[in-house]
């Protein structure tokens, strides 16, 4: 077993080094913690970035991860304003290269550095807002109450969420979406049409199968013209998803993914240098069940590389990658989702979709691939174990309410 | 601070949570390697019923969103929640659970995130 290393630079001050610094020095690591933030503000989480906090209902500290009073107390040398630019390595022993030309020495080192919202070639202005960052945050935050109409290209996750906020607060919303139904590759067809159902009946002027053509600013607002129309607001978001942000670990010769982007790590977020691990958004580690790199870019992965790479830094056992879970709050609905999509499999329901109250579970040879739920956050917590530990399910037992789905855990435990 | 007695030994079970109430504060009851925790039943997220999550290693999930509070102090061990939930003092005694209250607990359960409640529904 490699010794506990006594200095640790996480580079990138997100949700996965937040998890992971913390969990070390609750363990008792009692080594050097340098955590480097190329922003200005304390840590914080991004889930609340399009719901809560652009609302206005939480401010910074409800959203603030890795508190700089906590930081202080515990030893922990928080860096922000700071970027770093490459690693050199000499076998276990490392350099930080800083963009100011300082270096810092760690015997390991903690990739974390996320991605950014992907751009559209020439779409920028007072009026266009990318959101990614708390000051992106800020700045949709303080236009968005004064608009009277948002346009919104994507109606990913980030789109749908900000269209959702943006309802609430009783925003125009005119959502462009490319492909034929919103977050189709995720949820498949039906759960599709029932997602874009939410969005309509909630006041989403969703249209879909569009091609954008131009954006222009205007005095008053923003035209997006697509292929078959055109949409007028005083303010575009953008919302067509995110580029990693490897370019660090590609100066400083680390092994990225040529297609997808993203580091390549192992089951334990260890990349090709020893002592160098990488977490959350920006990694893409390998999964022994699916027998292929995967880069996810949700909160909970995060977290739970976060916690491998802390465990793994302590000389403790790794745990295997779990499925990839998500939630999104939208309107009064909480949404969640668990495991991988896969096309071929069979719906089953739980509840009723028509009250907005239900588990989908997707099945194929006789086991659950993946749920998704409307308020139904308990199925999906019993979905996720029957997925990670691949127990066979009766489809009947799946839809009656009667049957208490953790009891299918148990069955198979007794 | 005074102990109220809230249930049977028995209806709380190994690696189960439950949904109890003293007066208006609303509790939830774990047991976990065979001791019993209470907590406030409010996610100090976004609200939703601690009652409906789970029982875990590491802490008491939510359901909702995934945070984990620890058993004895409340603190959030994992994200998105960053504050500690109200944690009562617990006695087990003669086959009963016993559920310490004092009012600076009460007021600290009772208040919620004025905004805007997500409560998972109630187990």
């Amino acid at each position: 077993m490699t010794p506990t290393p006594a200095t640790l630079v996480a580079v990138g001050a997100g949700q996965a080094t937040a998890t992971a610094v913390r969990l070390l020095r609750r363990r008792g690591f009692d080594g050097r913690l340098v955590v480097l933030g190329d922003e200005p503000h304390a840590p914080y989480q991004r889930p609340p970035l399009s719901k809560e906090y652009l609302r206005g209902e939480a401010d910074r500290d409800d959203v603030t991860v890795l508190d700089p009073a906590w930081c202080e107390s515990n030893d922990v040398d928080l860096r922000l304003g700071t970027r770093a630019e490459r690693i050199s390595s000499d076998g276990g022993a490392h350099r930080v290269h800083l963009a100011g030309g300082e270096e810092l020495r760690a015997d390991a080192v903690l990739l974390a550095t996320g991605v950014r919202a992907r751009r559209l070639p020439g779409v920028a202005g007072d009026r266009v807002v990318y959101l990614r960052t708390v000051d992106d945050a800020d700045r949709l935050r303080a236009l968005l109450p004064s608009a009277e109409r948002v346009a919104i290209i994507g109606a990913g996750l980030i789109g749908s969420e900000v269209a959702a906020s943006a309802r609430d607060l009783g925003v125009q919303v005119a959502c462009l979406e490319l492909a034929p139904l919103p977050l189709l590759g995720q949820l498949g067809p039906r759960m599709a049409r029932v997602y874009a159902e939410m969005h309509r009946e909630n006041g989403v002027d969703l249209r879909l199968a569009q091609h954008v053509e131009a954006v222009t600013e205007t005095p008053s607002g923003v035209f997006v013209r697509t292929a078959d129309g055109a949409v007028e607001a005083d303010l575009l978001v953008v919302a067509v998803g995110a580029v990693p942000n490897d370019e660090l670990a590609r100066a400083s010769g680390l092994p990225v993914d040529p297609e997808a982007g993203g580091v390549l790590v192992d089951a334990e977020c260890r990349t090709a240098a020893e002592g160098v691990f990488a977490a959350g958004d920006i990694a893409s580690r390998f999964d022994p069940a699916a027998g292929r790199h995967v880069r996810v870019e949700h909160s909970d992965n995060a977290t739970r590389q976060g916690t491998a790479v802390a465990r793994a830094l302590l000389g403790q056992s790794v745990p295997a990658p779990e499925p990839s879970w998500f939630w999104s709050d939208q309107y009064e609905y909480g949404l969640q989702f668990v495991g991988a999509p896969r096309p071929d499999a069979e719906v089953v329901v739980r509840g009723s979709v028509d009250d907005r109250d239900f588990a989908a579970f997707y099945v194929a040879d006789g086991r659950i691939h993946a749920a998704f739920a409307v308020d139904r956050g308990g199925d999906v917590t019993a979905a996720r174990e029957l997925i990670a530990r691949g127990i066979p399910v009766p489809e009947a037992a799946l839809a009656d309410e009667d049957i208490d789905l953790l009891d299918l855990l148990d069955a198979v435990e007794a | 601070m005074e102990f109220h007695d809230i249930a049977r030994s028995g209806q709380v079970p190994e690696g189960v949570v439950r949904r109890m109430f003293v007066g208006e504060v609303e509790i939830a009851v774990a047991r976990h390697d065979g001791t019993v925790y209470a907590t406030s039943n409010y996610c100090t997220h976004l609200d939703c019923l601690l009652s409906s999550g789970k029982v875990t290693e590491e802490g008491l999930l939510c359901s909702c969103h995934g945070s984990v509070f620890d058993y004895e102090t409340g603190e959030p061990l994992s994200p998105p929640a960053t504050r500690p939930v109200p944690v009562f003092p617990v006695r087990e005694e003669n086959g009963r659970i016993l559920v310490g209250i004092d009012e600076k607990l009460a007021k600290a359960a009772l208040q919620r995130r004025a905004a805007r409640s997500r409560r998972g529904k109630p187990a």
